[in-house]
């Protein structure tokens, strides 16, 4: 169920929210970022309360004010909610979310922060280069346009060659008119387009908080500031996205197809591609004297140059000139930890920014079940309110030679075959992949991708979608037995001596060289709870700890990056947790 | 620094000639040294694109080089085919910090045109068509520019397909005059009168032509022996838009055929653009299908 709060029903609402919501699930908040609305979690909400015992909140932020004002809000809506409180927050709402926990006098269990720019959005201070290049383009357009149209309305009285205009006609609806469109499309990622997609309003209070540098943000990450967010916040996560192809087509897939990143960018190399040919031969063929068919040439490479640097331009916009990776919109680096002990989960080939909210599951549930010890919601269990209508579907995932899921349960699947059989073997996950084949596991594994790249049909049934080439549709099982709470580590973090075989207990392999605090680190950062240290430090992590426990005198191999330390055995992890 | 001032520049520095020889006369459409009944035009082009800030004169892209090979055949309807191939895209560009940004994800390998109006062909590396864009992203495109009150010039009534085919499309060889000149220098002084009326003098020791036109003020410059054309300016509301140079070597028999020609143009105020095109290994010859 989703639960909307608006400041003047809190009080019923609340009362409602908690009489439905199980009593053992984590009150958990949703803000959203610029320009959304509680709305923008809504169909995340629904299929993460399906999956995890949580008990859902959103509200609608005064997004355009500051930030202070908008904390001001969610603390007269939620300060009854009890410190075992997770809060996720996209762009903005991650913000907010810090900016509530310095007014909020009860702790919360822990923050989650998406696509948040913590040390400011460069794209405000950069919009100016973004339009100078726009004004350029337009320029380049319309000159051709005008070259275009002069001879296409007046062939006989411009040009005294026969080569150019005749060309020129059959090429224009031959492909250059799509051209055309294609730069226009790109002309329209304007400023003003870009800012009403994000919401930049002119004189937002919010704007200057936003500012990278800003006095805002500097005293948020301020040693003076942070002590007291450590001390009240349980656990800090950074979500950090990529999007997919970061470097490519921003422009456009920001405010026009998201979804159409490869499309878009072929589509526009291909375009300069015959701009510039067309340019070469119309300037070496066409009559010299001709000063139109000159003009729509070098016009016309013009656009092609402008066409191939788009993204470098819009790439710089967006970093400060660093065309570091992003999500188009907020730079890696702002998303980022913003102070020590911040768990840091990436995103890579994930959504662009404006769709983070919707398509973000696998990491926001990697995030909570794994670091904030949030329980899966038991099949039988009706998803605490939104029905059993929801969709068990995860999303689609990358997979290679390391299986993700590392248990095989064969070919020839359906969706439903596959999720009984990976329930029925214990296992939180199943994975369909290439037409049909079956794995399982108790962590999903490697990168999100977008969904269009599962797309073999089962072969068992073919309506339905199994994975792809290395690529997993990944589905959860529902099993109650599966994906148990992770135990309370111990004090020194080591939970013992553990067996392994070939299907790997921790299935992500981080190679070897690892010492234990290397490995501990490195599997930490990729969101898994506990990592293993395997003959002599070949590093491993999962979200279980997989197989027999045996005696620690089994683990007995020195780590080669550390004779010191031990370092598993063969077949044998040494198993530690992450938690920092 | 004017564009005025850039533009003359540049043109001290690019004018290039110093050739001589007899000429065809264009009518006959015959270039010496090559066969009579050709129907394979073929040549190299390398296209190189600098974008300047006119200002300062600082580079903002670079376009090192794009080489195409490019191939014109008389099609058995009467039109020119043209396959235009990709060698190769030089792999960086410059951004206007001077960053090297990595260009070569060009993923065409050829482009057809069967020149009797169908739609270019775009031939990717893989072998595959590659559409310019899907119609349907084409159409969300198209009305998400009028969401934001932007007319598509595809569909501007100069432009706007009422108007396709209406012009005539060339089916001789008249073309290729351009790049390859047989014409006698008394031939091409009498062209250029012709265009331009009597040169108004000497400038640079070159004959220098004017005219008036459609808004435009026109500049000639060409070489006195052969006549052959080394500049064009041009002009509009007495301010130089574009400015362009050429150079010429001497083809088989007594043709001189066109080498490269270097183009600077005005964008708007605050940048310009500057276009060269070398040719090479021109050839004229006949095929057999």
């Amino acid at each position: 169920m989703i639960t909307r709060i608006h400041p003047i029903v809190i009080g019923a609402l609340l009362l409602l929210s908690a009489t439905v919501a199980q009593a053992q699930d984590v009150p958990t908040l949703f803000l959203h970022g610029f320009n959304g609305s509680a709305d923008t979690w809504a169909a995340a909400i629904a299929r993460l309360e399906s999956q995890l015992e949580i008990a859902p909140q959103s509200t609608d932020l005064p997004w355009q004010q500051r930030y202070g004002d908008q904390a001001a809000v969610v603390q007269s809506s939620f300060r009854t909610l009890p410190a075992r409180t997770i809060v996720i927050g996209h762009s903005n709402g991650g913000v907010v979310a810090r900016e509530w926990s310095r007014i909020r006098t009860r702790a919360l269990a822990g923050i989650v922060t998406l696509g948040t720019p913590h040390q400011g959005v460069p794209i405000l201070k950069n919009l100016s280069y973004f339009t100078f290049y726009n004004e350029a383009l337009a320029n380049g357009i319309n000159g051709m346009y005008y070259e275009f149209s002069s001879c296409l309305a007046n062939p006989s009285e411009y040009y005294p060659n026969e080569f150019f205009c005749p060309w020129a006609n059959d090429l224009y609806y031959g492909g250059l008119d799509s051209a055309l469109d294609t730069a226009e499309a790109l002309l329209a990622s304007s400023p003003r387009a870009i800012a009403e997609t994000l919401g930049l309003t002119v004189g937002a209070p919010v704007f200057t908080e936003m500012m990278p540098g800003s006095a805002y943000l500097t005293g948020l990450n301020s040693t003076d500031t942070l002590p007291h967010e450590r001390s009240l916040v349980g656990t800090r996560i950074a979500i950090v996205s990529q999007a997919y192809h970061w470097d490519r087509a921003g422009y456009l897939r920001l405010w026009l197809s998201p979804q159409d990143a490869d499309a878009i960018y072929l589509g526009i190399q291909a375009t300069a591609a015959l701009l510039d040919a067309v340019s070469g031969i119309v300037l070496s063929h066409a009559d010299p004297y001709d000063t139109h068919a000159t003009g729509a040439a070098t016009q016309m490479n013009f656009i092609a140059n402008q066409l191939r640097g788009a993204d470098g331009v819009w790439c710089n916009v967006v970093t400060n000139f660093r065309c570091e990776p992003n999500d188009i919109v907020v730079p890696e680096s702002s998303q980022g930890a913003w102070d020590d002990g911040v768990w840091s989960l990436t995103i890579s080939a994930g959504p662009v920014h404006t769709r983070e909210a919707g398509d973000s599951d696998a990491t926001i549930i990697q995030a909570l079940t794994n670091l904030l010890n949030v329980p899966p919601r038991p099949a039988s269990d009706g998803g605490g309110g939104s029905g059993g209508g929801s969709s068990p579907y995860v999303g689609c995932f990358t997979d290679d030679g390391n299986r993700a899921l590392p248990v095989e349960l064969g070919t020839g699947h359906t969706i439903e075959s596959c999720i009984q059989a990976a329930a029925q073997s214990g296992y939180a996950y199943a994975g369909l992949q290439y037409y049909g084949y079956c794995f399982a596991g108790n962590a999903i594994g490697y990168a999100q991708v977008g969904d269009s790249e599962c797309n073999t049909p089962c072969d068992a049934n073919s309506s339905e979608l199994c994975g792809g080439v290395w690529r997993n549709s990944i589905f959860v099982t529902g099993s109650s037995s599966s994906s148990p709470p992770p135990p309370p580590p111990p004090p020194d973090g080591y939970y013992g001596c553990y067996s392994d075989t070939e299907q790997r207990a921790l299935p992500a392999d981080f190679g070897p060289g690892y010492t234990i605090e290397s490995c501990r680190a490195v599997v930490r950062n990729s969101g898994y709870a506990f990592a293993g240290l395997q003959y002599g430090g070949y590093c491993f992590g999962g979200s279980s700890i997989g197989y027999d426990k045996l005696s620690d005198g089994a683990c007995d191999m020195p780590c080669a990056a550390d004779p010191s330390e031990i370092c598993g055995a063969a077949w044998r992890n040494s198993i530690y947790s992450t938690a920092p | 620094m004017t564009v005025t001032r850039l533009f003359a520049t540049a043109l001290a520095l690019s004018v290039c000639l110093g050739v001589a020889g007899a000429r065809l006369g264009a009518a006959a459409q015959q270039p010496a040294g090559f066969p009579t009944d050709w129907n394979t035009f073929s040549a190299d082009f390398t296209v190189r694109t600098q974008q300047m800030s006119s200002d300062e004169g600082a580079r903002v892209f670079v376009n090192p080089g794009t080489r195409f090979h490019v191939e014109r055949s008389l099609a058995a309807s009467g039109g020119w085919k043209t396959v235009t191939t990709m060698l190769g895209v030089d792999p960086f560009i410059y951004d206007d910090h001077g960053k090297r940004v990595e260009a070569d994800h060009n993923p065409v390998a050829r482009i057809e045109d069967d020149g009797d109006g169908s739609p270019v062909r775009i031939i990717g590396k893989n072998g595959k068509p590659i559409p310019l864009f899907s119609p349907e992203l084409q159409k969300q495109w198209i009305a998400k520019l009028k969401d934001f009150g932007i007319q598509p010039l595809s569909q501007l009534p100069a432009t706007d397909q009422s108007l396709r085919g209406s012009i005539a499309r060339p089916s001789g060889r008249e073309w290729v005059a351009e790049l390859v000149d047989s014409r006698t220098a008394a031939e091409r002084h009498a062209d250029t009168r012709r265009r331009f009326g009597d040169p108004h003098g000497q400038e640079r020791g070159f004959d220098h032509y004017m005219s008036f036109a459609y808004g435009r003020r026109t500049d000639v410059l060409t070489e006195p022996a052969t006549g052959l054309l080394a500049s064009i300016d041009t002009y509009e509301n007495n301010a130089l838009v574009m400015h362009s140079t050429f150079t010429w070597v001497q083809g088989p028999g007594s043709t001189f055929i066109r080498k490269s020609t270097h183009t600077e143009r005005s964008i708007n105020p605050q940048m310009r653009v500057a276009v060269d095109v070398a040719l090479s290994n021109v050839t004229l010859e006949r095929r057999t299908r």
